[in-house]
């Protein structure tokens, strides 16, 4: 499991995370907090079939730090015809920006070949994104 | 233009070679109705429903050339869309549902995704509707979706079932305990590494984070299996899924074509054959009982413009330039994998009414499974000479193979 890391002051700056998704696929999105001490917390899901998470708060940077967001999107390619599934898999775009930390950071975040997996049929595919907030 | 035709003849036929070394499945083979066939009326059918284009069509029945660069019957669409990376894609624009509200949608966004690109060859060694013997014809194609509509009742429809399907995929996840607990687990652990000084306490940290670490990516690599098998047993979600297959009320089509003409397959004889634009129209109106029949009754129409060069003495091959226009209409039920349709065309040459003709076809076509289709295309095509079409075929249908009788 690999983390790319996302660098705060330690102040009360609030952290706001936004995912965008392109894909004609039907796409689903989970962002959950895991804090410090283990415990997690479902932030928030894409309100609708694109997987995009709008602007939403994370918490303030100070309260952040040592804490790893996780970003969970998944993609259906039910009503896409099979053949076309590879370039689906190959094409799927996702960009993960974070807002309130320091400046000069390499952004957005985006979803790597590493990130991608898909089932053995190519229907169903998981993205999976770690991003850990450090000081 | 000539020469883009014979450049990118060149290009697909090379690729398609390249592509028959890897693998041709055989559901790729399935007849395309491309403008590229349809401005040499050799398709199976001159109006086809609009549909999303998918990456890659072919039909290949002679890739031989006789060694000629130029092979003697293949054809190609494909759809740029699939091959480019977008940052808008999204399932609401791939079935031009509107996203915002439950109103109707008109959608004008299909003409760059929906667009696709066909390449034919054809070569007649006997005269054959408008088609003259021992000529090769090469042709060039682009069609796109030019405008969608979708009532309310079907967005609100839409997008009830797509809510569905994903607070189904939602409810999945969230019940994913383990995966979160052992995600947990491993950055408490990350976290004290960080703050820990004493290498040994450090090296025992790691190595609890390391086997932490298998178990997680081998969750991860499995989810899409997992995800997939629930949503497969999942009556709702299947059901939900299948209402996505409903067709817009109405959607209208625009295509492109050009062809040219090589008699005797040389080059220095090669001459502009045809070339036109049309209209096709759809109404995807009535249904007996889409749950249990997945059933549809479309009805289209169609309006071509064409710049035709035509043989006007047969003693010194001479051709002449003259407009047509073809008009028509087409009716189409399918249910399931089967459907069967008839359409006819009427065509009017602005000054030559003596090569004025029709063609009406009946049309069938059963999907045998994902990888097999029967396809059968009989009655009479355009043109005074040999104007019997007739194509049966499994997955392809078109050409001077067994497939067709004359």
């Amino acid at each position: 499991m690999k983390y790319e890391t996302y660098k705060v002051e330690n102040n009360d700056n609030p952290i706001y995370i936004t995912v965008t998704v392109s894909t004609p696929g039907i796409a689903e999105t989970e962002v959950t907090k895991y804090s410090i001490d283990g415990s997690y917390v479902v932030i928030t899901n894409s309100p609708n079939a694109t997987g995009i998470v709008p602007r939403t708060l994370l918490g303030t940077a100070k309260e952040l730090i040592g804490v790893l967001i996780e970003i969970d999107t998944d993609v259906l390619l039910d009503h896409i015809p099979k053949e076309d599934w590879s370039n689906c898999y190959e094409n799927l775009q996702i960009k993960y920006y974070l807002e309130g930390g320091k400046t000069e950071q390499q952004l957005p975040f985006l979803c790597l070949s590493e990130n991608k997996h898909k089932s053995v049929s190519g229907k169903t595919i998981g993205a999976e994104k770690f991003i850990k907030i450090k000081l | 233009m000539k020469n883009y035709i014979e450049l990118i003849a060149i290009l697909f036929f090379i690729s398609s070679n390249i592509n028959a070394q890897e693998e041709i499945n055989i559901k790729d083979l399935k007849t395309p109705n491309s403008p590229g066939f349809q401005i040499l009326d050799i398709a199976p059918t001159s109006i086809e429903r609009p549909t999303n284009p998918k990456a890659l069509a072919a039909s290949f029945l002679s890739l031989t050339s006789n060694g000629t660069i130029i092979p003697k019957n293949f054809a190609m669409e494909f759809s740029p869309y699939w091959y480019v990376k977008s940052d808008s894609a999204s399932v609401y624009k791939y079935l031009s549902i509107n996203r915002t509200t439950a109103r109707e949608s008109k959608d004008f966004s299909g003409i760059l995704n929906k667009m696709s690109i066909s390449i034919a060859s054809v070569f007649n060694d006997s005269t054959s509707g408008s088609l003259i013997k021992n000529t090769n014809y090469i042709s060039f194609g682009l069609r796109t979706n030019l405008f969608t509509y979708r009532t309310a009742d079907q967005n609100k429809k839409l997008q009830e079932c797509l809510k569905k399907i994903t607070d189904k995929v939602k409810e999945i996840k969230t019940n994913d305990v383990e995966k979160k607990k052992l995600i947990g687990l491993r950055n408490k652990y990350d976290n004290e590494l960080d703050n820990e000084s004493d290498p040994a306490k450090k090296a025992t940290i790691e190595s609890k984070i390391a086997l932490i670490d298998v178990q997680i990516d081998a969750i991860i690599d499995a989810s899409p299996e997992v995800l997939e098998k629930k949503l497969e047993t999942d009556k709702e979600t299947q059901k939900n899924l299948m209402m996505l297959n409903e067709l817009p009320l109405f959607q209208i089509d625009g295509a492109f074509a050009y062809s040219e003409a090589i008699p005797g397959n040389t080059y220095e004889n090669k001459r502009f054959n045809r070339s036109g634009f049309w209209l096709n129209a759809s109404i995807n109106t009535f249904s007996l009982d889409k749950e249990r029949l997945q059933d549809n009754l479309s009805i289209m129409g169609s309006i071509k413009f064409i710049r035709d060069n035509t043989l006007v003495d047969n003693s010194v091959d001479e051709f002449k330039s003259s407009k047509a226009t073809d008009y028509g209409f087409k009716i189409e039920y399918t249910i399931k994998q089967f459907s069967i349709s008839i359409e006819s065309l009427k065509r009017k040459y602005s000054n030559k009414s003596d090569l004025n003709s029709d063609r009406t076809v009946g049309v069938l076509q059963y999907k045998i499974s994902d990888n097999l289709y029967f396809t059968g295309t009989y009655g009479k095509n355009f043109g005074i000479e040999n104007n019997l079409i007739s194509l049966f075929g499994i997955n392809y249908g078109f050409g001077k193979s067994s497939l067709k009788t004359e």
